[in-house]
């Protein structure tokens, strides 16, 4: 469930001044009435991290660990790897133009169980922020070409099976496959980015889930 | 001070990874620096035309797109710098570089979704080795009717295999000599530093080129 926005509390993470302040400004366009932090190294990250877990943490992958230092890659990617790790519940944006660094963290990513989406810095404003909704919403959009074709777990085509085939509702296949409810709607959010189905004004996402899953014969 | 005879397979390997690497640094830098700049500038020109889109003394449409367009072009001069995807993953860096010729060659893939570590220099070969070879089908007559490019990995044994489709008969003795030509370099190199087992073969209908070779630790030394 979305966090109502006057109460959001966001963390923007970027070594670039002139990027952070942009993002910022951004976002409180957006959402006039949250709290927003920010850190410009892993270690101030860290700090920020340490107050409290914010609803949204936005962040970019090459950033120093401390100050003064240089910036890399590998430090938001170990960054990255530990927030994984550490806070299975916190909804992150990545922001970068080295996105495709991402792909050493994709079972990480993979088994995350809060909204993750991923933004190239590149992305026009309002993109950007439908990014940012999207993974307030625990929904997950990594881009396309981080995949080599489709690729799909078997619970994720069970919770199709039941869902399309069997007709239940999210509360019956969370019995049938004996996890929990929650668990089956992070399947739907998995199975919807490899079927690269995503919110869109006006279309039933279940719908558009049903008939790209049988355009790419995943069910028959 | 005594020099020791190198070893010039290993001279050739770190010549080839220091390329590699240096290419990557200099990747870094262009996105860490300028990239950065335009994307702070875009930033700041979106929240003005967004703010007060009347007041602004130029266009906002057109400016955004002029640097939306300036951005792409240093983004594809990163992309010439560095395949995407080179340091990371030899499937989806191949996917990413062969993009262009998806239509131009009726190019299907058939890539291995996941791909045990493979030494930089050896990635970056690959996907030169591919690039020349697709580049070179591209620019000669006939042109293939299909073209396959498989990757595979089974228990530790590597698999590159291009096929190139033909009519019945019109694949020439010169067609031979000019693909040979381009490819012998990369596959010679490829050949020396992975230890591989490169299979060209050329009918009248079809050009396959098939590498096969082991992963580092897994290969006999």
């Amino acid at each position: 469930m979305t966090t109502p926005s006057d109460s959001l509390k966001l963390l923007v993470v970027d070594d670039h001044e002139a990027v952070l302040g942009g993002t910022v400004m951004t976002l409180e366009k957006a959402y006039p009435m949250a709290t927003i932090r920010t850190a410009s190294t892993v270690q101030s990250a860290q700090t920020e991290l340490s107050y409290g877990t914010p609803d949204l943490l936005m962040m970019d992958l090459s950033i120093p660990i401390a100050p003064g230092e240089t910036s890399e890659i590998e430090a938001g990617i170990e960054l990255l790897r530990s927030l994984l790790e550490r806070y299975p519940d916190l909804n992150i944006v990545v922001q970068s133009a080295h996105v495709r660094s991402l792909v050493r963290l994709k079972p990480a990513i993979d088994s995350h169980q809060a909204g993750f989406t991923i933004a190239d810095k590149n992305l026009p404003m309002q993109e950007m922020l439908t990014k940012v909704d999207w993974a307030l919403k625990g929904l997950i959009y990594t881009p396309r070409d981080m995949r080599a074709g489709i690729e799909v777990k078997p619970e994720w085509l069970e919770v199709l099976r039941l869902a399309f085939k069997e007709g239940l509702q999210d509360k019956a296949i969370a019995e049938e496959m004996n996890v929990a409810e929650r668990t089956v709607r992070h399947y739907w959010t998995k199975v919807q980015d490899a079927l690269e189905v995503y919110p869109e004004a006006g279309k039933n996402i279940r719908i558009q889930t049903e008939i790209q899953a049988r355009e790419e014969g995943l069910i028959d | 001070m005594a020099i020791e005879i190198p070893n010039h397979i290993e001279l050739l390997r770190w010549w080839h990874r220091y390329q590699a690497q240096l290419l990557n640094q200099e990747t870094d830098f262009v996105r860490n620096g300028l990239l950065q700049e335009i994307i702070a500038l875009r930033r700041r020109l979106e929240v003005a035309c967004h703010t007060h889109p009347a007041s602004q003394p130029y266009d906002c449409h057109t400016q955004l797109s002029e640097m939306q367009r300036l951005y792409e072009l240093v983004e594809d001069f990163c992309h010439r710098l560095e395949s995407p995807y080179q340091q990371d993953s030899l499937p989806l860096a191949l996917q990413s570089a062969l993009q262009p010729w998806v239509r131009s060659l009726n190019l299907q893939t058939e890539l291995a979704q996941t791909w045990s570590v493979e030494p930089i220099e050896q990635t970056r070969l690959l996907l030169l080795l591919t690039k020349t070879l697709f580049d070179t089908l591209s620019a000669m007559e006939p042109q293939p009717t299909t073209t396959l490019l498989t990757l595979v990995e089974n228990n530790g044994s590597k698999q590159l295999w291009v096929q190139a489709e033909y009519e019945p008969a019109l694949l020439t003795p010169t067609f031979a000599t000019s693909i040979e030509q381009a490819l012998q370099p990369f596959l010679e190199t490829f050949r020396l530093l992975a230890q591989a087992d490169c299979a060209p073969m050329f009918q009248t209908d079809l050009f396959s080129l098939k590498l096969s070779w082991r992963s580092p630790a897994l290969a006999p030394s």
